[in-house]
């Protein structure tokens, strides 16, 4: 078994992968754009008081420090540490858990404060609820490369693995500054 | 060997007890009871009545969806990677090759195709019934509510079938082999693409047991949002299958981009697969806007949300805007590959070059650009005060202005043509007929005052068919008709195609001709009853309805028969140059045997012109 571009001079995997997961990655840019467009139709620029802009600049700062790690497991698996692969893996994935329990504590307190029957309301927990499900998403994708990073499957010709994960939870952290701006600041 | 970019270790699979169709049905029943159970869980910890139907049934499916994809052996050829495991390919010989997890984009093309023609079966059937209904005003057979449910039901599924049939079908079969491709880029996720299709379509199938839904399949609320529990059917299947399309859309259009052969400039790229590239890049966009416009419904009727509660501060009219801004580009989905079909078929039988190709690309371009800023052409009766309908009516007739470029280049190609009446160019000349008629019908729609008498009747229902099943299901047929000999290595029977397209060419016409008289007399749609001086033009209807329906018969028996004793097809039996005729009938595994080189045009047809040509490595293998 080949890739295609030893049988037909075609682009080789990586450069695929990448492009594939580029225009992936445009088309949720659409889904979140989509998402922003309503909540100005439903709402303009309309924001409730109670909102905790506090727990949403932490909870900005967790995702730009998660992206930093992420970035190191990508230079890990470049030159091939494993150990340090995973180690930066697991402490991407568990600022990941700190923002989903941050995120659900948020939630909590807006159940009573601006609830899901207030046209804010649902749009906070769409916008969300969709952003924090991406991020879960990236997180079982982060866990998978710990798991075959520990298997010994990520070798220097399959670091395209590590790089299209990373890339992805760098995309999710970017939208996050995107959601907080059209939430919390706007 | 199916074709995988990384190295795959193939053996057979085997050692899971169950065929695979059946496991994906075992464990996808088996995390639905799963799903519920996780909600009965918490709503019971929260201090909640345990049972909520749509709540259940949303997470259930939601979590059954991935379970039997991995069932259908995805686990296997996929996920197992996913912990670190050898994964292996599913492959076994013969017809069990289509009922599981095969990354062959050309098995997987006709997994699209058999499944939409069964769907497209099953719609044409309830349209039947609504015929039926409306044959007589007032109550016929089943009465208002469940006609509203038949109509919306035939609606959803032939939707479906109209983005996917052609792009499933022939953007995976045709499209790799058109480029000189081994594969798509990414045939795993190929194959979930096709495999998102299953569930969402038995979930349709399985709506009528607990009464379907009656909004249609645009779905407005605050009707959507109120109704019974079959609007979730449609909204979780709506999400599932834009997944797909989403996913099938990133492998079109990296295909496409990168993976054609050598020397297949872009100036000599074939039109089919232009327009399957537009085509995804429409549905790469515009599917994520769908998606959000049914799950907000989804969150006002699961947990009590006020988006479009006009009571508590929500706006209806935001579904409207967010579900044609998705919409509106999916008529073009359905409509741009069958065009694109259409062009592709024109110059074989014509023995001509495409007329004026770059005007063809450019006109198919400017559609897919000019269908974005379109939607709120739906809109007009909603908007009545606004000024940006007249904004909303000059981008919908400049859609016109491309439209006619790609007219231009299918009636310059057949000009002084020397026409071969074969199946595929009847099927190809009749989408040049039918889709003027639903082209020029349509600039009446677009004119504001005349929109405002037309919303909602019969003159709309006349119109949308005529582009959708007069250009997509007549380009859809093009290409079976076209590509069936490759596809099977055999070919279809040529007096049972040719009743097949007479019945279907006359029934489609007489059907949907009498539509726009009705329309302009005042009848509404989606309505089962209709005032009494109207019965003669719907009994007539109805009967060329049947007799519409009739004509698909032909085409089953000839597609089922032919695939096991059609005579064999040889390697280009109706002489086109393009690199999917240049290899044999059907084509083997990795689609040529040696690497496909493109050294001329694919239109041109005189006794040298060669499109592209394989070349084998050395003569000693």
């Amino acid at each position: 078994m080949t890739a295609h571009a030893e049988v037909a001079g075609h682009t080789p995997y990586p450069e695929l992968q990448r492009y594939g997961l580029r225009l992936f990655i445009a088309s949720e840019a659409f889904l979140f754009f989509v998402l922003f467009s309503a909540r100005f139709y439903l709402l303009g620029f309309d924001k409730p008081e109670e909102l905790n802009i506090v727990l949403g600049v932490v909870l900005t700062a967790i995702l730009m420090a998660a992206s930093y790690f992420a970035h190191g497991a990508s230079k890990a698996a470049d030159i091939g540490d494993v150990k340090q692969l995973q180690t930066q893996l697991l402490i991407t994935i568990g600022l990941g858990a700190a923002f989903i329990a941050i995120v659900a504590y948020e939630w909590n307190a807006a159940f009573s404060e601006f609830p899901m029957n207030t046209p804010y309301g649902s749009m906070f927990f769409l916008i969300t609820g969709v952003h924090v499900l991406h991020l879960f998403i990236g997180m079982l994708i982060l866990g998978s490369l710990v798991i075959q990073a520990k298997r010994g499957t990520i070798t220097s010709s399959t670091t395209w693995k590590v790089h299209g994960g990373v890339t992805y939870w760098q995309f999710v952290d970017v939208v996050w500054l995107t959601v907080f701006t059209v939430l919390y600041v706007l | 060997m199916a074709t995988t970019a990384t190295p795959i270790e193939t053996t057979p699979v085997g050692s899971t007890g169950l065929p695979f169709a059946l496991r994906a049905l075992v464990w996808g029943a088996l995390a639905f009871l799963g799903g519920s159970g996780v909600v009965m869980g918490i709503r019971a910890l929260i201090g909640e009545p345990a049972f909520d139907a749509a709540q259940m049934l949303t997470l259930g499916f939601l979590m059954s969806v991935p379970a039997s994809i991995l069932g259908a052996g995805a686990w296997e050829t996929w996920g197992r990677g996913w912990i670190g495991k050898e994964t292996v390919e599913y492959d076994p010989p013969g017809w069990r090759q289509y009922f599981g997890f095969n990354l062959d984009h050309k098995v997987i093309g006709i997994q699209y195709l058999v499944t939409f023609i069964i769907v497209f079966i099953l719609a044409g059937f309830v349209a039947m019934m609504m015929r039926v209904e409306l044959a007589d005003p007032g109550r016929t057979i089943v009465g208002p509510a469940t006609f509203t449910q038949y109509m919306s039901l035939h609606g959803f599924l032939m939707v479906l079938v109209a983005v996917t049939a052609v792009p499933g079908a022939f953007g995976n079969f045709a499209m790799p082999l058109m480029v000189g491709a081994e594969d798509m880029a990414f045939p795993r996720l190929n194959a979930l693409s096709f495999w998102l299709w299953p569930p969402a379509v038995i979930l349709l199938l399985a709506s009528p047991l607990v009464g379907g839904w009656n909004s249609g399949w645009t779905s407005y609320p605050p009707l959507s949002a109120t109704n019974g529990i079959g609007q979730m059917f449609y909204i979780l299947a709506f999400i599932v299958g834009g997944l797909s399309s989403i996913v099938a859309s990133v492998n079109f259009i990296t295909t496409v981009v990168k993976m054609r052969a050598k020397g297949l400039s872009w100036g000599r790229v074939p039109i089919f697969v232009w327009s399957i590239l537009f085509a995804a890049l429409l549905s790469l966009f515009f599917t994520q806007s769908v998606a959000v416009a049914v799950a907000m419904v989804g969150i006002d009727r699961l947990f009590g949300g006020a988006f479009f509660d006009a009571a508590a501060g929500g706006l209806p009219v935001l579904y409207q805007h967010i579900f044609w801004f998705y919409s509106h580009p999916a008529v073009y989905v359905m409509v741009l590959p069958s065009l694109g079909a259409m062009l592709e078929i024109l110059p074989v039988f014509s023995r001509k070059p495409l007329f004026g190709y770059w005007w063809a690309v450019g006109g198919l371009a400017g559609v897919s650009i000019l269908s974005g800023v379109v939607w709120a052409h739906h809109m007009f009766t909603v908007n009545a005060t606004s000024n940006a309908n007249a904004a909303f009516m000059f981008s919908t007739e400049a859609i016109s202005v491309p439209t006619g470029l790609v007219f231009l280049a299918a009636i310059g190609t057949i000009w002084r043509g020397r026409l071969w009446l074969k199946p595929p160019m009847l099927f190809a000349l009749a989408v040049i007929f039918n889709f003027t008629i639903g082209g020029i019908t349509g600039v009446f729609l677009s004119d504001i005052p005349a929109d405002y008498m037309l919303q909602d009747t019969y003159w709309v229902v006349a119109h949308f068919h005529y582009t959708i099943v007069g250009a997509g299901i007549f380009g859809l047929f093009a290409a079976i008709y076209y590509w069936y000999p490759k596809m099977f290595g055999r070919m279809l029977n040529e007096r049972l195609s040719k009743i097949h397209f007479w019945m279907m060419f006359i029934g489609f016409n007489v059907t949907f001709l009498p539509m726009f008289w009705l329309g302009l007399n005042g009848m509404n749609r989606r309505i089962a009853d209709y005032s009494p001086e109207l019965v003669g033009g719907n009994r007539f209807v109805s009967l060329a309805g049947f007799f519409l329906g009739i004509s698909f018969l032909f085409f089953l028996w000839n597609f089922v028969w032919s695939w096991k004793h059609g005579e064999k097809a040889p390697t280009s039996p109706w002489g086109a140059k393009t690199l999917e005729w240049v290899t044999t009938s059907p084509p083997p595994k990795l689609n040529f045997d040696g690497e496909p080189v493109v050294v001329g045009s694919p239109y041109k047809f005189g006794p040298d012109d060669v499109h592209g040509v394989i070349e084998t490595e050395g003569a000693s293998a």
